[in-house]
C-alpha cells in the first residue's frame, strides 16, 4: 500500500528588500562558516528532552528522524527511512531504512537504532516531553537490519507527521553510554556534528560522511560549519548583522520591528513566511463567567482580529481560524465562514446580558513575558473588549509564574503563542480535546471530542477533511479559546547568503543547503 | 592589623550564610519552579511533573532543601544546574572571567574619567565650566545603560566599525584584542559610576578648598598643581574610596544589564536567567559569589584608608 502523504501548502517566500533583479541561480560554493544569531539561550542538546526552540534549531542539523518535512512545500519526504508501507488496518507501519546513513562515530544507522530511539523516548526515566506524542505506539520490532515495524494501539492518522522532527531524531543503541552526557554532547546522523557547546555559542562542523546529495548530486552540507551565537537583546542582534558579524538572524526577536528596521539595507535580505504558530487568548472555561458559552462567544465577537493584526503586526499576518491557512490540503475555513468571527461589539453586549451580565464583567488577562508582542496584543484586546462591556485588568507576571499558572489553569485569560503543526490532529487535539495533553483551558465539549477522535482514527484523507471541516465550525462556535492571528515569520540574511529557505515550521534543516557566495 | 583581617574574613561566614538563607527562602516564595520550566509547554501531566520534582529534590520542605544544599556547599560542591543538568561550578568558572574583566575594566575607566573631571570641576574658578561638568555628570547618572549601550554599538560598531560587536576574547590570551572588544561594554558600565565618583571628587575638593592646610600650602608658594595633587586630592579622596566600595556593588549589579545588551556570557546574565528560569542552584551560586566579592572589595577599601590617612589604625 502506498504511504499516506500529507501534502502541499506552499510557504510563500517574500524578499522585502531585494535590490535589483536576480540573475539565474549561481552554482553553490563550498566552505566558510555560517554565523547564525538567535536571542534564546541554548540549554540542552538531548534531542528527546530539549523543548527550547533554540535547542531545536541546533538539533535540526545534528539529528535526523525517519521522515522529514520539505521546508518549502511542507510535504513529508523520505529521510532515514527511504520508503514505508502501512498495513490495511492502518495499525502497522513498516519502514525500510537507507543503507548509507551513518552516525557521527561512523557506525551505520540500522533498525535496532530506531527501536532503541523509540524505547528511549517512551522510557519514563528519560522524562521525555515527546513521550505523549508517541503514546499510540504499542511495539517496535526489528524485521531485518534495515527494516523496522512499528505497531500502533489504534489508528493514528497523524503518525507519519509525528516521526518528522529532530526531537524524535534517531540515536544509536546505548546512546546514553556512548555519548556520555547527551545534554552537552551529541551523536546523531545529521549533516553537522557538534564541535563546541556553551550556553552562549554552539559551533557545528560538517560531517564528512553525510549521505544526502543536492539536486546535482553534489555533497552536502555546503558550508564547513555553523556557528550559533546567542544575543539576547534584539537591537544588538540587528546591529551585529549590520556590522557584518552575523550572516543570518532568526527566531524570537526577529519580528516585524526587525524586518522594518532592516528592510531597504542594500546588503541585507529580509525573508518572510506565514507562521504555523498562532497567537491566542487563552480562556479558563471552568471559571465563571467563562463557564457560560455565551460569554466566550461574546469575547470572540468583541475582538476585531483584522484591526489587531493591523496594529500589532502592521498588517503582516492572517486571521486565525482553527486550521492554519498554509495547510490548504486541510481546507482551512476563512474567517468569514466561522461563527462569532465578525467583530460585533453590540451583539457581544447582548450575549453578555443574556448570560446575566447586563453591566459587563471584569476579567484578568495575563500576557506571556517571553513573546514580545503579547503585551501589545493584550493592550489592543483591552481596548476592543471594553466596547463590549469587558473591563480588562492586565496582569504582567514573569515567565516562570506564567508557566506555573498555565499548568495549573490558574487564570481568567492569557495571551500567548501556541506552536502549530502540519497535521490538524497534532495542531488541535492536544489543546482542545477534553483529554488533550495541554488542554489547560479545561474545555470540554462532547461533539468536539467526537469529531477530533474520529478524525484522529480515520486513515482516509477525504473523510478526515470532512471531519475537520465540521470540527473547525464546532470549535469556533464553542470557543475553547480565541485563535487570534498567524503572524508572518521573519529572518534576515546578509546578501551573499544563498539557498536559505525560511520554513513555516521554523526548521533549520535548510542550513545544510545554504552557502555564502564570495 | 593581622587580627583585624582575620576578624573581617571570619565575619564573611555569617554574612554569606544569612544572604544565602534569605535568597533561598525568597525564591521559593514566588510561584513557579525549575521542574515546570523544564517541562515547558509540552504537556500538563502531573505525574511527569512529580517525577521531575522528585529528581530535583523539590518535593522536600524548603528547610530540608536548604540543609542539603548547605551540606554540599560546605564540601565545595555547588550542585548541578536544575535547568541544564551541568555542574554549577563549571558554569561559574565559564562565566566569571567575563564579568571580572568587565567590572575591573569599567572601574579603571570610571576612575580615569572621574578623577580628572571631578578635580577640574572642584578646583576651577570658572562657574560655567563647573556647571557644564555638573550637567555632564548628571546626564551620565541618568541615562539608562541599555540605551547608552545600544547607542554606542550603533555609532562605533555599525556606522564607524571601530569596535567589534560580538568579540570578547580573554585578557590572558589576547590582552589587546580583549581590551578592544570589551571597551564599549566597559564604557557603558563605567558611565554612571564615573559620574557618581566625579561628583564626589568635586564635592570633597570643594570641602577642603578652604582648609587651613591648603592655605598654608599656598602660602608656602607651592605651585597650584602640587597643592591640588599633594594636599587637596589626597585628603579629598577618602570619601571617594568609600564610594568605590559601594560602586563595586553597582558594577556587579550593572553588569546584568550590560551583559544582556552586549551579549556577554558573564555572571550577571547567568544570574538573570537563573531567576527567570528558577534555576535555584545557579542562582544561589551567583548570589554567594556576588556577596563574596562585594565584601572582599569593601575590606580592601578599608585597608586603603590606612594608606591614605595614617591617623586611621585597625587594632
Amino acid at each position: 500500500m502506498k504511504a499516506t502523504r500529507v501534502t502541499v501548502a506552499v510557504a510563500v517566500l517574500l524578499a522585502l528588500a531585494l535590490g535589483g533583479a536576480q540573475a539565474q541561480a549561481p552554482a553553490p560554493q563550498r566552505g566558510g562558516t555560517l554565523r547564525v544569531g538567535i536571542t534564546q539561550e541554548i540549554l540542552n542538546l538531548d534531542p528527546h528532552v530539549a523543548t527550547a526552540f533554540s535547542s531545536i534549531q541546533v538539533l535540526d542539523l545534528v539529528y535526523e528522524s525517519l521522515l522529514r518535512l520539505n521546508p518549502q512545500t511542507l510535504e513529508l519526504e523520505p529521510n532515514l527511512a527511504q520508503s514505508w508501507t502501512v498495513s490495511p488496518d492502518g495499525l502497522e507501519y513498516t519502514f525500510t531504512l537507507r543503507r548509507d546513513a551513518t552516525f557521527h562515530d561512523g557506525s551505520t544507522v540500522d533498525a535496532s537504532d530506531v527501536k532503541a530511539t523509540i524505547d528511549r523516548i517512551l522510557d519514563p526515566n528519560t522524562k521525555s516531553p515527546q513521550a505523549s506524542f508517541l503514546a499510540p505506539v504499542k511495539e517496535v520490532t526489528v524485521v531485518n537490519p534495515f527494516a523496522v515495524k512499528i505497531t500502533l494501539r489504534q489508528v493514528t492518522a497523524s503518525f507519519l507527521s509525528l516521526l518528522a522532527a529532530s526531537t524524535r531524531g534517531i540515536v544509536p543503541v546505548n546512546f546514553d553510554e556512548k555519548v556520555g552526557d547527551p545534554k552537552v554532547k551529541t551523536l546523531g546522523s545529521g549533516p553537522y556534528q557538534l564541535a563546541e557547546f556553551s550556553s552562549s555559542a554552539v559551533r557545528l562542523v560538517r560531517y564528512e560522511r553525510y549521505w544526502r546529495r543536492d539536486g546535482q548530486g553534489g555533497r552536502l552540507p555546503y558550508s564547513d560549519g555553523v556557528l550559533y551565537r546567542v544575543i539576547p537583546d534584539a537591537a544588538t542582534l540587528r546591529a551585529a548583522l549590520r556590522a557584518g558579524e552575523l550572516d543570518l538572524i532568526i527566531g524570537f526577536g526577529v519580528d516585524i520591528t526587525a524586518a522594518r528596521a532592516l528592510a531597504g539595507a542594500p546588503d541585507l535580505r529580509v525573508l518572510s513566511v506565514a507562521d504555523l504558530s498562532y497567537s491566542l487568548l487563552g480562556i479558563q472555561n471552568e471559571r465563571p463567567p467563562f463557564s457560560d458559552v455565551r460569554v466566550r462567544q461574546a469575547l470572540s465577537l468583541a475582538v476585531d482580529r483584522k484591526q489587531l493584526i493591523d496594529v500589532v503586526y502592521t498588517g503582516r499576518g492572517t486571521i486565525a481560524g482553527p486550521i492554519p491557512p498554509t495547510l490548504r490540503e486541510w481546507q482551512p475555513l476563512p474567517a468569514g465562514q466561522l461563527p462569532h468571527y465578525r467583530a460585533d461589539p453590540a451583539r457581544a453586549r447582548e450575549l453578555l446580558a443574556q448570560a446575566g451580565h447586563p453591566r459587563g464583567v471584569t476579567i484578568k488577562m495575563m500576557p506571556i513575558a517571553t513573546v514580545p508582542d503579547a503585551v501589545q496584543i493584550a493592550q489592543v484586546l483591552k481596548e476592543q473588549l471594553a466596547r463590549a462591556g469587558f473591563t480588562v485588568d492586565i496582569e504582567q507576571v514573569d515567565f516562570a509564574t506564567f508557566l506555573a499558572r498555565w499548568r495549573g489553569s490558574q487564570f481568567d485569560t492569557f495571551v500567548s503563542l501556541n506552536s502549530g503543526s502540519i497535521d490538524p490532529d497534532i495542531h488541535l487535539y492536544r489543546h482542545i480535546h477534553s483529554t488533550g495533553s495541554t488542554n489547560v483551558f479545561k474545555f470540554k465539549d462532547a461533539n468536539v471530542d467526537r469529531l477530533l477522535d474520529q478524525a484522529r482514527n480515520t486513515a482516509d484523507p477525504a473523510r478526515r477533511r470532512q471531519l475537520y471541516a465540521e470540527a473547525q465550525r464546532a470549535v469556533a462556535d464553542r470557543v475553547p479559546f480565541l485563535f487570534l492571528a498567524y503572524a508572518d515569520l521573519f529572518a534576515v540574511t546578509r546578501a551573499p547568503v544563498q539557498g536559505f529557505v525560511l520554513a513555516s515550521t521554523r526548521s533549520m534543516t535548510p542550513l545544510a543547503e545554504t552557502w555564502i557566495s564570495r | 592589623m593581622q587580627r583585624y583581617l582575620i576578624q573581617r574574613l571570619l565575619s564573611l561566614v555569617p554574612v554569606l550564610f544569612v544572604v544565602s538563607a534569605l535568597v533561598f527562602s525568597l525564591v521559593h516564595l514566588i510561584p513557579g519552579d525549575p521542574a515546570q520550566v523544564l517541562l515547558g509547554f509540552e504537556n500538563t501531566d502531573p505525574e511527569q511533573l512529580a517525577r521531575v520534582r522528585r529528581d530535583l529534590g523539590l518535593d522536600r520542605p524548603v528547610y530540608v532543601q536548604y540543609g542539603r544544599w548547605l551540606a554540599k556547599v560546605v564540601r565545595g560542591d555547588l550542585g548541578k544546574s536544575a535547568r541544564t543538568g551541568r555542574p554549577v561550578l563549571g558554569l561559574v568558572r565559564e562565566a566569571l572571567p567575563f564579568t571580572l574583566e568587565l567590572a575591573t575594566y569599567a572601574l579603571v575607566l570610571a576612575l580615569a574619567i572621574a578623577i580628572p573631571v571631578g578635580t577640574l570641576a572642584g578646583t576651577t574658578r570658572s562657574r560655567l565650566a563647573d556647571a557644564a561638568m555638573q550637567l555632564l555628570t548628571l546626564l551620565g547618572l541618568s541615562l539608562p545603560a541599555f540605551w547608552v549601550g545600544t547607542m554606542l554599538i550603533l555609532a562605533f560598531s555599525v556606522h564607524l566599525r571601530w569596535f567589534p560587536v560580538l568579540s570578547f576574547p580573554s585578557f590572558a590570551q589576547a590582552p589587546l584584542a580583549s581590551l578592544w572588544g570589551f571597551f564599549l561594554p566597559a564604557l557603558t558600565l563605567a558611565t554612571p559610576n564615573a559620574a557618581a565618583i566625579a561628583r564626589m571628587v568635586r564635592a570633597s575638593l570643594v570641602a577642603v578648598r578652604h582648609e587651613e592646610y591648603v592655605k598654608v600650602a599656598r602660602a608656602k608658594g607651592l605651585r597650584e598643581a602640587v597643592v591640588v595633587r599633594r594636599h587637596m586630592l589626597k585628603n579629598a579622596l577618602i570619601p571617594v574610596v568609600t564610594l568605590i566600595g559601594i560602586v563595586a556593588g553597582y558594577l556587579l549589579g550593572g553588569s546584568i544589564v550590560v551583559e544582556q545588551v552586549f551579549a556577554i556570557p558573564g555572571v550577571g546574565r547567568m544570574g538573570l536567567l537563573a531567576i527567570v528560569q528558577r534555576d535555584y542552584p545557579v542562582l544561589q551560586a551567583v548570589v554567594l559569589l556576588v556577596t563574596f566579592v562585594f565584601v572582599l572589595v569593601n575590606l580592601a577599601v578599608d585597608l586603603v584608608y590606612v594608606y591614605l590617612d595614617p591617623r586611621i589604625r585597625y587594632a
